[in-house]
């Protein structure tokens, strides 16, 4: 009893002491951070006129000047803090001016020397930082960094930087490869990444397209979202039979942003057997105007998909009195059952919706429009318009 | 302008920077600022500015009167007489001589409006009389302050807020800042401003809502101000749905400043 009795004294000494230890290291903690974040502060404040003169005279045609002094590591790491946020949210020429400032000042010599750190942490903040920068000379060695990195999220942040100081597609195309060889699935990113360079990546783009490898072909087929051009490559057509749905509809939304699509094209694609294609071109047409298609989808309004048909209503009410008229036959029943529940629904909720949302002389006119031709196949007495 | 705030001896004090001004045919920048300056301090400052800058000719003059300390600067632009006026201001900081706020300026080249210039630089000095020990640049504009425009930014980064603050006011614009779309609205309904520039991204109010927000009181109040989106979502369905919120504009991040002025320009035709 009495040796057990001591040892619990014993442990509960020692797990006091850890406990003034763990809140000895915590309260240390807290104050360094106070402490740092005090210096940080204190140093803002010494460069609060030369900040101001930063963002007054950005827009003179003269050079912005670096401080006079001699900049100490902490100094250039809180100029930086300001400066680099200011370089992310900037294009055009005021950000060129901030990037020859920033040069000028020495970030990228600090950043350069921190690339060399045995931390991985600075090794990655300074990545980070010289991609901001867009420091053309660290590519390679940022290169170097990235193939000895273990291959977790962090590559993202290499990968990056990458894109964004190389000056050679060639580089861009063997970072895509990298990753992909290498198990990154997500080509949504990857494209993403290669899209901060600010080089012209079509041929790249269009090189993945004839690649095996059906993660090249999306993140060729994102890419060139990005570029559209009227002339889209033949393999694009070939894509759009691709037995990967996904390839198939990055494929058709390629073709929609560049227009090459012919009537008949549009009309097969309004009857194909995938839901989601047939569901996609609906949305489409509504949504980029093409009152040229309002027809083809009197007979989307009514498919088998509720989907569909809801997003056929809805594409409709954006296509003019035309496709306003197609929506009211449909409610009312004029082209048979299929379709008339949705299409009612939707009538009734988009007229609410107008009248809450009036406010100009030009939508009380679409206003009336739309109640015109809603009292032409419902009569005046429908319970709508007088809830209206 | 009143004379009253301004004793004539003041422009006699710095009549040698005009008639300096007249016969070099160059553009040269002003600095003024209020400091307590004896001759072995004018000295001083002299002899530390030759060393600082030494390709920079520069004539001082001090009004012993009213501390009042003038520097022009030969063949100078306003950025360079602005980053000049940076190594005046440590150096009156330093020696404790620096008594309140210092003003930028520059006279352009051949310019017949010097006189008036530097007139009206002195006389805001001493109507303002601030004790800030901050640069201010001198506005050449002839723009009344009930003629500018207003521009409220609503934003939760603080880097586009002091940014687009900065840079907007030196065109010419009135400009407030907001946080969030709560603190934006509160803004709106007190200032009426000609513009509205927001982030969709908004905490408390979403940036849709406090563009609908701001229609509504716009109905009440019949008021109207034009609303541009400067934002980093850049899906068509986001720009869509804000154009059919109402907003006139719609920017996406990373931006152009110089894109950016001419959408305001536009929007609020500011004059010129």
């Amino acid at each position: 009893m009495f040796i057990n009795l001591q040892a619990a004294y014993w442990m509960i000494a020692v797990l006091i002491t850890l406990m003034i230890i763990l809140m000895g290291i915590t309260l240390g903690i807290k104050v360094n951070k106070k402490l740092s974040a005090k210096k940080e502060n204190d140093c803002l404040d010494d460069f609060h006129s030369y900040l101001y003169y930063l963002q007054v005279q950005l827009d003179n045609q003269a050079m912005l000047r670096p401080p006079k002094k001699t900049l100490s590591s902490f100094e250039k790491k809180v100029l930086q803090n300001t400066l680099l946020p200011w370089i992310e949210r900037l294009k055009g020429v005021h950000r060129e001016k901030l990037l020859t400032l920033c040069e000028d000042i020495g970030l990228n010599h600090y950043n350069k020397r921190r690339l060399q750190s045995p931390w991985s942490m600075v090794r990655l903040d300074a990545a980070y930082n010289l991609g901001i920068l867009r420091d053309q000379e660290v590519t390679s060695q940022l290169m170097s960094l990235l193939y000895r990195s273990n291959f977790d999220s962090s590559v993202y942040i290499i990968a990056r930087s990458i894109a964004q100081t190389s000056d050679n597609p060639g580089e861009i195309k063997d970072l895509v490869l990298y990753l992909v060889n290498n198990g990154k699935q997500h080509p949504h990113l990857i494209a993403d990444i290669s899209k901060e360079s600010s080089l012209d990546l079509r041929p790249v783009y269009i090189q993945f397209l004839y690649e095996d490898n059906s993660k090249l072909n999306k993140i060729g087929l994102i890419g060139l979202q990005e570029q559209v051009n009227e002339e889209i490559p033949e393999i694009v057509h070939s894509s759009i039979k691709s037995e990967d749905k996904e390839i198939r509809m990055l494929a058709l939304q390629l073709c929609m942003s560049a227009m090459a699509l012919t009537e008949k094209d549009v009309k097969y694609y309004l009857q194909f057997p995938d839901w989601e294609i047939r569901n996609l071109f609906a949305d489409w047409i509504g949504y980029s105007g093409l009152i040229q298609y309002t027809e083809l989808l009197k007979e989307r309004i009514q498919d088998s998909n509720w989907i569909v048909s809801r997003t056929t209503a809805k594409s409709l009410a954006q296509l003019g009195e035309h496709g306003f008229e197609i929506l009211c036959q449909t409610a009312a029943g004029v082209h048979g059952e299929r379709g008339r529940e949705t299409a009612e629904e939707y009538l009734k909720e988009k007229l609410k919706q107008t009248i809450d949302n009036l406010s100009q002389v030009e939508d009380i006119t679409e206003y009336n429009q739309k109640v015109f031709m809603y009292q032409k196949y419902f009569g005046k007495s429908y319970d709508l318009i007088n809830a209206l | 302008m009143s004379d009253t705030h301004m004793s004539s001896s003041i422009i006699n004090s710095f009549n040698n920077f005009l008639q300096y001004y007249q016969a070099s045919n160059l553009p040269c920048g002003l600095i003024i600022v209020y400091a307590s300056l004896d001759q072995k301090g004018i000295h001083s400052l002299k002899t530390y500015l030759e060393k600082e800058e030494p390709s920079t000719a520069f004539q001082v003059s001090y009004d012993t009167e009213h501390h009042i300390l003038g520097i022009l600067l030969d063949d100078c632009d306003l950025g360079y007489t602005h980053f000049y006026a940076l190594h005046v201001k440590d150096y009156l900081e330093e020696q404790n001589q620096l008594l309140g706020e210092m003003v930028v300026g520059n006279f352009p080249e051949n310019s017949d409006h010097a006189e008036w210039m530097l007139y009206r630089m002195m006389n805001e000095m001493m109507i303002n009389q601030r004790n800030q020990q901050e640069i201010r640049v001198f506005d050449n504009e002839t723009i009344q302050n009930t003629d500018k425009k207003t521009i409220l930014i609503v934003d939760h980064d603080n880097s586009i807020l002091h940014l687009l603050t900065n840079y907007l006011q030196r065109k010419g614009y009135i400009v407030y800042a907001a946080v969030d779309g709560k603190n934006g609205l509160e803004q709106y309904q007190k200032l009426f401003p000609d513009l509205v520039i927001t982030e969709i991204n908004l905490s408390g109010i979403g940036g849709h809502q406090f563009i609908n927000q701001i229609k509504t009181i716009d109905k009440k109040t019949n008021n109207h101000s034009e609303i541009m989106v400067l934002t980093n979502k850049h899906l068509e369905e986001d720009i869509k749905r804000t154009f059919e919120h109402g907003a006139a504009e719609y920017i996406t991040k990373p931006f152009s400043l110089i894109e950016l002025e001419a959408r305001i320009k536009r929007l609020v035709e500011v004059t010129e």
